[in-house]
């Protein structure tokens, strides 16, 4: 007998040999079982996974003696002539070939004749959807009503080129793709039964090659087996199909993770050595990237395509960043993927990416400092949190240009592009935010030193002072304290107001815990407990305040910051512009940082 | 589902149409009408039914001469008869429906109907698509008493609920049951089409085999996504901030081969931009959330500057409120800077989609991590 690939001579012969499409196997089953058969079927999938193996089975079991039965003999005559398709009965049409709608009539004729030898006249069309529009009608009627000995079968790869009054004739499954796993086991049995010894990673190597298709795996390994002979290793694999190793892709992956930059170069160099294709090595890099980012969202679903060394090894790096440090490094593998494309040296580009990746990691976001800043304030301002974590400052300096393959002995990790790191807490000190207390006779981070003196503040001055105290214990929330007016004070409230274009600011400080600690600092101030009552007043005029969020109204013209109130006593009121160099505030750097951290100038100050 | 409609036609004529774009209903609605106005014991010898599928003009042409003579011929035994005109394909607005041949045709069967078929011979048609711009039309609607079975509206609010209610009846004449949410999902994923339906339900309970309890998982593992289906269930990932689901369902509709800017465009822009509407409209102003009404009034109420960017309906008389309010708790899992920042990385997204050559998969996994996974995640 001649030789038959892989591909052929193991396509499954019965329900029991179809893979990773449990849905569409059980389903089948039971109708068989229950005698409850559609007229027509519509598989829809990608390549190799099984649509043409599922309808051959299925017509198997309608047509076998005695059937229909789930437990067919796949040696039985009958299921031998299906199975070779040479069955008189189970006529398979290419529908790429035969789409016009002449065609469809002459099947449409012969349809009413009753089987030769089988239970069921069955048309199995592959590729449907190559069907024109009229033949699809043509076929419409038939398949309505088609005579009681007919079953139709379609396969197609592109269910969305069917027209809908088809679609709804049929019984739909959709089928799968195979998971890695699966696969990678099945390679395993195949080259057991074929006295190959596959190696395990070289099985999982040619199932993520394979992409979810069986029958591309098949082939896949035939090929190896024509190359290699009898010993398959995961080396082999990666040399033929020019895939990188999973392994060198975590460790790469690992290297960027631990910011060792050294060793990420290196592993690039080992890989470009190897004669890898470096552009399918980022595409794998990222793609681990993702995995992890999968895994931080869903471990089940990362997990699945991996083989269990590199799964651990996901699972380990997944822990070592947050998601948006992740995205970070997407985004600059992504944009270097985008150059390496039109590159003629795609190592540099290469390298300078992963060098890129190495920093990202080490920076740490705005969002991580004005969350760090807002804890350690409202915490008694020890800082404590951005301490703990490390803040990296990248280098300012670009990060030395490797010309040749890194070596430990060249750039040691501790002087290649590590980023410079600082043990201190981050420099975005309260100085820019709450130095504007002159009068403040101490300050303290502990809220009850900081207000010892109970009564020593004027009643119509008890908000003004709140303000300064806000300043320093959550400057975050100084911006929003900044618009209210204090319009009455009453022993145990205080009445305070805000213009009606900030009554943001006033809802953001109804907040349940921000009122509590409004209250409690008002409570020592005042020397009793007082209750704060903020209202929206639209008499007020709020100063103006630059407008960081994106806006459906048109901007208004810019108010006076002159409250109309008869004791305007709040920071509504004062003046905000500090003095000082114009200039320096039209700094476009400042003009960010001060829109970013909502922040208002208050001094300048030369740096040390 | 629409209860059907029926014309002031009189009941007693002996013409009955059976219209409209929902075909299994049709077709049901067709066969129970020919079963009852079929005489008792006359057998198939009192039913003349004449398949109404024509491939050309021609055949349309043919098919209305089959009707007239039928209509023309005494019941066989000095009975009743029924002569029915099943599926009739040539009466819309189509190449062949236009056709010279098809339209004289019909016009002639309308001039025997109109010149009295007797009391004895009853005319049934049914058809899913029929030009009503026509005078043919017109002339039917005095002859018969016209009953139409349209699909539901999708695109207005409610119209799950009457296909739920079919799909709960008849998973009920199976002896099914459905865990909370499994049946929505399920009605959601088939859309409006009642043979698929049907069909889903089939499915479900063979799959299930002596297990008569489907749960949210079954119906997501068996059921095929209907286009509608498809953007529904990313768009309610996102809403509910369901990363997993939003990454599952991509995995499958990309491997499906599904467009993913299509997706980005269709699926995850509308609801974001939604999320962003009215997550801003809630900031800035006091919006009834109670019910639909109740926020479409406040809607309403809101000054015209306010709402000038908020989208209308295609006719211009009000806004397109729905979409909105079905945002209107999703929102909640999300801060106006978050939507912001979703919204233009939906931008950045379609950006890369359409200029770089970066895997379409990637870039839209990428979108939905962003946008969905908690802002401050930190799993070390």
């Amino acid at each position: 007998m001649s030789y038959q690939v892989f591909a052929r001579k193991y396509r499954p012969q019965t329900f029991a040999d179809v893979l990773g499409q449990d849905h569409v196997v059980r389903t089948l089953r039971n109708a068989i079982a229950q005698n409850r058969l559609a007229h027509a079927y519509l598989f829809v999938g990608p390549r190799g996974t099984g649509k043409t193996s599922t309808a051959r089975i299925f017509a198997k079991a309608l047509c076998c003696k005695e059937g229909p039965s789930v437990d067919f003999d796949p040696n039985d005559e009958l299921c031998q002539e299906i199975a070779e398709g040479r069955s008189l009965d189970v006529l398979e049409i290419d529908g790429a070939s035969n789409n016009g709608v002449e065609q469809v009539r002459d099947l449409r004729e012969k349809a009413i004749y009753a089987p030769a030898r089988c239970r069921f006249k069955i048309y199995y069309i592959d590729e449907v959807h190559m069907l024109s529009a009229a033949a699809f009608n043509a076929l419409l009627k038939t398949l309505e009503e088609p005579p009681p000995h007919v079953k139709f079968i379609f396969a197609t790869t592109e269910a969305n080129k069917i027209l809908p009054t088809i679609i709804s004739r049929c019984q739909r499954f959709d089928l799968r793709r195979i998971p890695n796993t699966i696969i990678a086991k099945h390679l395993l049995h195949i080259a057991a039964l074929e006295k190959v010894n596959l190696d395990e990673k070289a099985a999982y190597a040619i199932a993520k090659g394979a992409d979810g298709g069986m029958r591309d795996a098949q082939s896949m390994l035939d090929q190896l087996v024509a190359f290699c002979g009898g010993e398959i290793h995961e080396e082999n694999v990666l040399e033929i199909f020019g895939f990188t190793a999973a392994e060198a892709v975590a460790a790469l992956a690992q290297c960027i993770l631990s910011q060792d930059t050294v060793g990420a170069l290196r592993a690039v160099h080992d890989q470009n050595e190897a004669g890898k294709d470096l552009a399918r090595y980022l595409a794998d890099l990222i793609q681990h990237f993702r995995t992890l980012l999968v895994q931080q969202a869903d471990p089940e679903a990362a997990a699945e395509d991996l083989s269990p060394e590199v799964a651990q090894q996901v699972v380990a790096q997944a822990r070592m960043a947050t998601t948006e440090q992740l995205l970070r490094v997407v985004d600059g593998l992504g944009e270097v993927d985008a150059r390496m494309r039109w590159a003629g040296n795609k190592r540099l580009h290469f390298e300078l990416g992963v060098i890129q990746a190495v920093q990202s990691m080490g920076e740490v976001s705005l969002s991580d400092v004005i969350e760090a800043l807002d804890r350690g304030s409202s915490s008694g301002g020890a800082g404590t949190p951005v301490a703990a974590k490390r803040t990296v400052v990248p280098m300012q300096q670009p990060a030395p240009v490797v010309r040749t393959a890194p070596s430990a002995q060249q750039a040691p990790a501790a002087q290649v592009a590590r980023p410079v790191v600082k043990e201190e807490p981050p420099a975005v000190s309260r100085e820019m935010v709450s130095s504007k207390v002159p009068d403040h006779p101490e300050k303290s981070d502990e809220p009850g030193q900081s207000v010892a003196a109970p009564q020593s503040v004027e009643s119509s001055a008890l908000w003004s002072a709140l303000t300064h105290e806000v300043e320093a214990k959550r400057p975050l929330l100084a911006h929003w304290v900044h618009m209210g007016a204090q319009m009455e004070h009453k022993p145990g409230l205080l009445r305070v107001g805000f213009p009606k274009s900030e009554a943001h600011a006033c809802e953001s400080l109804k907040r349940e815990d921000t009122r509590k600690f409004l209250e409690g600092l008002l409570g020592i101030i005042a020397g009793a407990p007082t209750r704060l009552e903020l209202v929206v007043d639209s008499s007020l005029v709020a100063p103006p305040q630059p407008e960081p969020m994106l806006s459906f109204e048109p901007p208004a013209a810019a108010p006076k910051p002159a409250a109309k109130t008869p004791e305007p006593t709040a920071a509504a009121t004062v003046a905000t512009e500090p003095s000082g160099d114009p200039d320096f505030y039209n700094d476009p750097l400042i003009k960010a940082t001060i829109e970013a951290f909502k922040a208002r100038p208050i001094s300048a100050k030369p740096s040390a | 589902m629409p209860p059907p409609r029926k014309s002031a036609a009189t009941a007693a004529s002996n013409v009955h149409v059976i219209l409209g774009t929902d075909e299994a209903r049709v077709k049901e609605a067709a066969l129970k009408l020919v079963q009852r106005l079929t005489p008792p014991d006359a057998g198939d010898f009192a039913n003349d039914v004449i398949d109404g599928t024509a491939d050309n003009a021609e055949m349309a042409g043919q098919i209305c001469n089959n009707v007239i003579q039928a209509l023309q011929t005494l019941p066989f035994f000095g009975g009743a008869k029924v002569v029915w005109l099943k599926n009739a394909n040539f009466l819309g607005d189509s190449v062949t429906g236009r056709a010279q041949a098809a339209v004289t045709g019909f016009e002639n069967v309308l001039d025997v109907l109109e010149g009295g078929i007797g009391s004895d011979v009853k005319f049934v048609l049914s058809a899913t698509s029929i030009d009503k711009r026509r005078s043919a039309y017109k002339r039917l609607g005095k002859l018969a008493a016209i009953e139409v079975h349209d699909k539901p509206d999708t695109s207005k609010a409610g119209w799950e609920e009457a296909v739920m209610m079919q799909a709960s009846k008849w998973a009920r004449e199976r002896g099914l049951t459905f865990e909370t949410g499994a049946l929505e999902l399920l009605v959601q994923m088939a859309g409006d089409d009642t043979r698929q339906l049907e069909s889903e339900l089939e499915k479900i309970d063979l799959y299930l085999g002596e297990r008569r309890r489907a749960g949210v998982a079954t119906v997501r593992g068996l059921v095929s996504m209907s286009r509608a289906g498809v953007i529904w269930e990313i768009g309610n990932a996102i809403g509910a901030r369901d990363l997993k689901r939003a990454l599952e369902l991509l995995g499958i509709l990309v491997y499906q081969g599904q467009n993913p800017v299509g997706l980005l465009l269709a699926a995850i822009v509308p609801k974001v931009r939604s999320l962003l509407l009215v997550k801003d409209l809630l900031t800035r102003h006091k919006l009834g959330t109670g019910s639909y009404n109740a926020f479409n009034i406040s809607l309403e109420a809101l000054p015209a500057a306010a709402t000038a960017h908020v989208p209308r309906k295609k006719d211009g008389t009000g806004f397109n409120a729905y979409p909105l309010f079905l945002a209107v708790h999703d929102s909640t899992r999300f801060t106006l800077d978050e939507l912001h920042a979703a919204f233009r990385a939906c931008l950045d997204a379609n950006a890369k989609l359409v200029t770089t050559q970066l895997d379409p998969k990637l870039v839209i996994e990428r979108l939905l991590v962003g946008l969905l996974a908690p802002a401050k995640k930190r799993v070390a």
